[in-house]
């Protein structure tokens, strides 16, 4: 092989440099896409930056409205139907430029959504093994988890996108000297150096790698764990197979918070449905294979991840490193450290974020008692909050920063307030969204209680937009665990659960600013619902996407 | 008896059917000659051949080719070949002629001989500006070299022309028709390695604009005024001005293009996917903005890139002096030059529905390069669009030619009802691959489809696609056809006899002749034979 020229190869390792460095700026999600379970790596269910939604946008009156809803082919499995959908700011696809939502549903279907339009892009039902296991409350069976878009786990500040040069400058009018020609030929600077050289060739187009390219292209694969425990990759622009499905999982597993960051996947199983083991599951794509940490992994939006890609997950009882916060190696799955909250059980996901220059975690156990730890030091707690009651955890967290620097912490409490807190619209009998501050006096970091919302049935976790919470009152009817109506079937928790109804707050008083009233006509379930550029999308037991922000003139 | 009457009438009118046919070439010379001298036909961009006395409906059956030319100039990117200009009767060293002027996108001029496709001279624009390495630009956008259609424009004494270019150094050039030669040293005009569009000449000022940000340029209006050699602009403008014939001007003499794709905010100065009138200041020489039209659904078309990327076209009607325009979001504007959008700057006369591109899609779809517009001899005034990708599914027209996929032309009425002026649909054409910038010549619209791959975007490689070397493997061949202007029905067609396809051709049309160019490098003419031209299509088959 013929040895490259030094200049050549200096050129061709600055390109390389600045593919990767575009590679990662896009799959950071740098328009403030929400790529996957609590819209990103550390499941922060934030959004940072929203040219349209903002507290004084929202607030007015019959500025969001309905913008479209689709009722998507997938039957229920128990009552899982359709995922939050991850969003994809502008795809320049082989169709046009598109803003798209890639919702899952448990019948193993995938719909992506033209959210611009509520018009149906593709849809695409997954080629998976029929399962042989039984269906319960517990173990639905189905695709479980969201479709997910690729992303790093480095931290993102947020913001982005743009335009491209020039779009934005005001025009203006000159006019030359006679025979100097055009003003502007004063900006033409001297061509310096050797020109350059060719452009590379066109490869073959197979070896492409599935990249866009141009106007800030992004990744252009979507990733789906089907109910067989299939991992497949597609072309997000039509749903073609960019590889062959890749068994990831065993069959029949109960699989949540797929995620795949730092060019891994990954997900974690829990309820050993169909005798798979319970833990956090990693697939490689380069080696092809699937490796496992095992324990009583909880909370609904799988794993979070540090800005160096440590891996935390929260435990509940039972097997391996029970009752704790534990931050797991991401090359090789080792446990590197852990917290441990004694017999208190962990409920949710844990949240990652920077506060003060410092990586902290939070995480709540079952008894509502929000935990927080930094990540560099997990031996103990730098603060928990009071316990506010059993069954009264959300199964993750949400956290954003607002422009002062506050740092919030928000759970979705099921029942009454806990002390400390004081309802901002009404009593609260059944749920609320709890917001709490970060406070840093003389090094000592705590959790103060900051707002509680109005009432809600059984909340979502909330999602933040731009420093507006969007609520759920999803409307579920949840039986609490030591009720006799824990063993209701599916079909009567359904029929005994009420309407959605989204609310948007001021994430610092709690002030509600918009409702989505009457319009939302089933009940919802699982993590935040999703949104960013200018809208938010909530699925609904009834197969049913809802669309809601500010009108576009097409 | 009623029968012997009968065919003795019928004999009577086929021998004056047959000489009427073979007098034509006769008649035509007989006739005032027409010109072609910039793109588009005419300042107002209406490709509109007025003085077309041989193509008809009745006689276009007999079109074929005539010759076909190759020339040397070596393409770039997916550009070879500019549209053609022709005048008529230029007075050379060897008597009066009809001269055919080729622009090649490499700094090539060609003149040829319009009756036999001749070379009569072949000019390359020497330069001391270093032009990137590996004679390749930024892409297919920005190909380098010639990017504008000259323009010409008279002489000092009749049957003497010059033409303008604008060459890839960004300069002014002035060259005599007839010999080939500059006639004055280059002049600094605009920033090297840019792109300009087709130029227009006017009172001795030529105007042009920019786009792409080529060679690290501001999109522009630049507007050269002969007389003192200043050069006015403004801007800069959206992802810029892109309509492949350059702007298009009126009666007072202001150039109206569209914006291309960016933001819409003229509070700020800031005029993406709208339309701008510029003017030259009569004193200073500066280009000065004078009106402004943002659709109402701008923030929209900047969102799926749906630039307002097309050359409008000007014309009379009832009194008013009215704009149409369009861009890729398929729709057509109809619009009063007094004010084109109005009081508020977003309301036109008249906005058609939607008519292509349901998909909405930036590439592939939509409307491209120009449009164009004739008044037929009842007085009705006709407004065409090209348009490429299907027809929309809810648009109807009271004539359809057959199932549109590639792309069509579409006829509008230009009515006006109590005050209120509309656009009318009236019949849409056969499909086309690709359908371009149509012109019109006698009641005959003339249209091709290009046979290029437009596509910027693949599923797996998104745009990675949109390379030389894959769009050319993708393009095939380009069909011209003679469509009549009333009803849009296919009259002639060139069938397999050309054989490449082209992109950033165009159309160009004078005395019994259509002039098509493709990206291998040759340059057709098709027509109705007549003396040097049977021994040309002789030749050419």
């Amino acid at each position: 092989m013929k040895p490259m020229k030094p200049m050549k190869r200096i050129i061709t390792t600055v390109i390389c440099l600045l593919a990767c460095v575009i590679t990662a700026q896009a799959q950071r999600g740098a328009n403030n896409d929400w790529v996957t379970e609590n819209a990103d790596a550390q499941r922060t269910a934030a959004i940072k930056a929203d040219a349209k939604i903002n507290k004084d946008s929202v607030a007015k009156p019959g500025a969001i409205q309905l913008l479209w809803k689709l009722k998507l082919k997938n039957a229920p499995n128990q009552l899982n139907n359709l995922t939050p959908p991850a969003t994809l700011e502008r795809l320049i696809g082989f169709k046009g430029f598109r803003m798209l939502g890639f919702v899952a549903g448990s019948g193993d279907n995938l719909f992506t959504i033209d959210t611009d339009l509520g018009r149906m892009e593709w849809e695409k039902k997954l080629n998976a093994a029929a399962s042989t296991s039984a269906s319960t409350l517990a173990c639905p069976g189905g695709l479980t988890t969201g479709v997910v878009r690729p992303t790093i786990s480095v931290i993102s500040a947020g913001g982005g996108g743009g335009m491209g040069p020039g779009r934005n400058q005001a025009a203006k009018s000159t006019v030359g000297e006679p025979l100097e020609g055009a003003t502007t030929l004063g900006a033409v600077r001297p061509q310096q150096g050797p020109p350059p050289g060719p452009p590379a060739q066109a490869p073959p187009r197979p070896n492409q790698p599935p990249m866009g390219g141009g106007f800030g292209g992004g990744a252009n694969l979507i990733y789906a764990l089907a109910s067989d425990g299939t991992l497949h990759s597609m072309h997000l622009s039509n749903g073609q197979d960019y590889q062959p499905p890749a068994q990831f999982l065993p069959p029949g597993a109960n699989a949540s918070g797929l995620i795949i960051v730092n060019g891994k996947a990954y997900a974690v199983t829990s309820q050993s449905c169909n005798g798979v083991a319970n833990g956090l599951w990693a697939y490689d794509f380069e080696s092809k294979q699937a490796a496992t940490w095992k324990g009583n992994v909880v909370g609904s939006a799988g794993a979070a991840f540090g800005s160096d890609g440590t891996i935390y997950v929260a435990t509940g009882a039972g097997e391996g490193t029970a009752n704790s916060i534990v931050a797991v190696d991401p090359a090789t799955l080792q446990t590197k450290s852990s917290y441990s909250a004694g017999s208190r059980e962990f409920a949710s996901t844990p949240v990652v974020f920077q506060f003060n220059g410092k990586t902290l975690i939070a995480a709540t156990t079952n008894d509502g008692s929000v935990h927080l730890l930094d990540a560099a030091n997990l031996s103990s707690a730098l603060s928990t909050t009071p316990a506010s009651g059993k069954d009264s955890a959300p199964g993750s967290l949400a956290s954003w920063q607002d422009a002062s620097g506050t740092r919030w912490i928000l759970t979705a409490h099921n029942g009454a307030l806990p002390a400390g807190f004081t309802a901002t619209d009404g009593a609260v009998t059944k749920g609320a969204i709890l917001a709490w501050k970060l406070s840093d006096e003389n090094g000592k970091v705590s959790l103060q209680p900051a707002w509680a919302s109005r009432n809600l049935v059984s909340p979502l976790t909330p999602t933040i937009i731009n420093g507006v919470v969007f609520a759920t009152s999803s409307g579920e009817f949840r039986p609490s665990s030591n009720n006799a109506d824990s063993k209701v079937t599916a079909a009567q928790r359904a029929a005994r659960s009420g309407k959605a109804v989204i609310y948007a707050l001021d994430g610092t008083t709690g002030k509600e600013l918009w409702n989505s009233g009457t319009t939302i006509t089933s009940f919802a379930r699982g993590n935040a619902l999703s949104g960013g550029i200018g809208q938010l999308y909530l699925t609904t037991y009834d197969g049913t996407i809802y669309a809601f922000g500010f009108p576009l003139e097409h | 008896m009623k029968q012997r009457t009968f065919m003795k009438l019928a004999g009577v009118l086929m021998v004056l059917a047959c000489f009427a046919n073979w007098n034509l070439p006769l008649q035509a010379q007989s006739a005032k000659l027409a010109d072609w001298l910039t793109d588009g036909g005419d300042i107002e961009r209406t490709a509109w051949q007025k003085n077309e006395t041989i193509l008809s409906t009745t006689s276009v059956k007999n079109m074929k080719l005539l010759w076909k030319t190759k020339l040397d100039n070596e393409p770039r990117q997916m550009h070879n070949l500019l549209p053609v200009l022709i005048a008529s009767n230029v007075a050379t060293a060897n008597g009066p002629k009809q001269i055919v002027l080729a622009t090649g996108v490499t700094d090539n001029l060609y003149a040829l001989d319009a009756e036999t496709g001749a070379q009569l001279w072949k000019l390359r624009f020497e330069s001391n500006w270093t032009q990137p390495a590996g004679g390749r630009g930024g892409g297919i956008l920005c190909p380098g070299g010639i990017t504008a259609t000259p323009v010409i424009g008279p002489g000092k004494a009749a049957g003497e022309y010059i033409v303008y270019a604008a060459s890839w150094d960004g300069r002014l050039r002035r060259v005599d028709l007839a010999t080939g030669k500059e006639i004055a040293p280059p002049a600094k005009f605009m920033p090297p390695n840019g792109k300009p569009y087709a130029l227009n000449l006017r009172n001795n000022v030529i105007y042009t604009h920019t786009a792409q940000g080529c060679g690290g340029n501001p999109n522009m209006v630049y507007i050269y005024d002969l007389a003192t050699e200043k050069v006015g602009a403004w801007g800069p403008a959206g992802g810029g001005m892109w309509g492949r014939t350059g702007p298009a001007i009126d009666s007072k003499g202001v150039m109206y293009t569209g914006t291309g794709d960016g933001p819409w905010n003229p509070e700020n100065g800031v005029y993406g996917n709208g339309i701008i009138g510029v003017r030259q200041n009569p004193n200073t020489k500066a280009a000065e903005l004078v009106d402004y039209y943002g659709p109402t659904n701008a923030e929209w078309l900047f969102k799926r890139d749906l630039d307002m990327q097309v050359t409008p076209a000007i014309f009379k009607y009832k009194g008013k002096e009215l704009m149409i325009d369009s861009g890729k979001e398929c729709v057509m504007y109809l619009m009063d030059t007094e004010s084109i959008g109005g009081d508020d700057h977003r309301t036109p006369l008249h906005r058609t529905p939607l008519y292509c591109n349901e998909e909405v899609n930036f590439a592939s779809a939509g409307v491209w390069g120009s449009l164009a517009t004739w008044e037929d001899a009842r007085g009705t005034r006709w407004a065409l669009s090209p348009f490429w990708g299907p027809k929309h599914s809810k648009f109807k027209a009271p004539i359809e030619n057959g199932v549109v996929k590639y792309g069509a032309i579409l006829a509008f009425k230009v009515e006006e009802k109590a005050g209120k002026f509309t656009l009318t649909p009236a019949w849409i054409s056969r499909d086309m691959n690709h359908a371009e910038p149509p012109v019109i010549a006698n009641g005959v619209v003339f249209a091709y489809g290009s046979g290029e791959d437009t596509d910027q975007a693949a599923f797996d490689i998104g745009l990675a696609y949109n390379r030389a070397e894959y769009r050319i493997k993708g393009s095939t061949k380009a069909v011209l056809y003679a469509l009549d202007a009333q009803t849009g029905k296919e009259l002639w067609n060139s069938g397999d006899a050309i054989a490449s396809w082209n992109h950033w051709g165009g159309l160009s049309i004078a005395n019994g002749k259509v002039y098509i160019s493709t990206f291998d490098g040759y340059q057709y003419c098709f027509g109705i034979a007549s003396g040097a031209s049977q021994s040309a299509a002789k030749g050419a088959r």
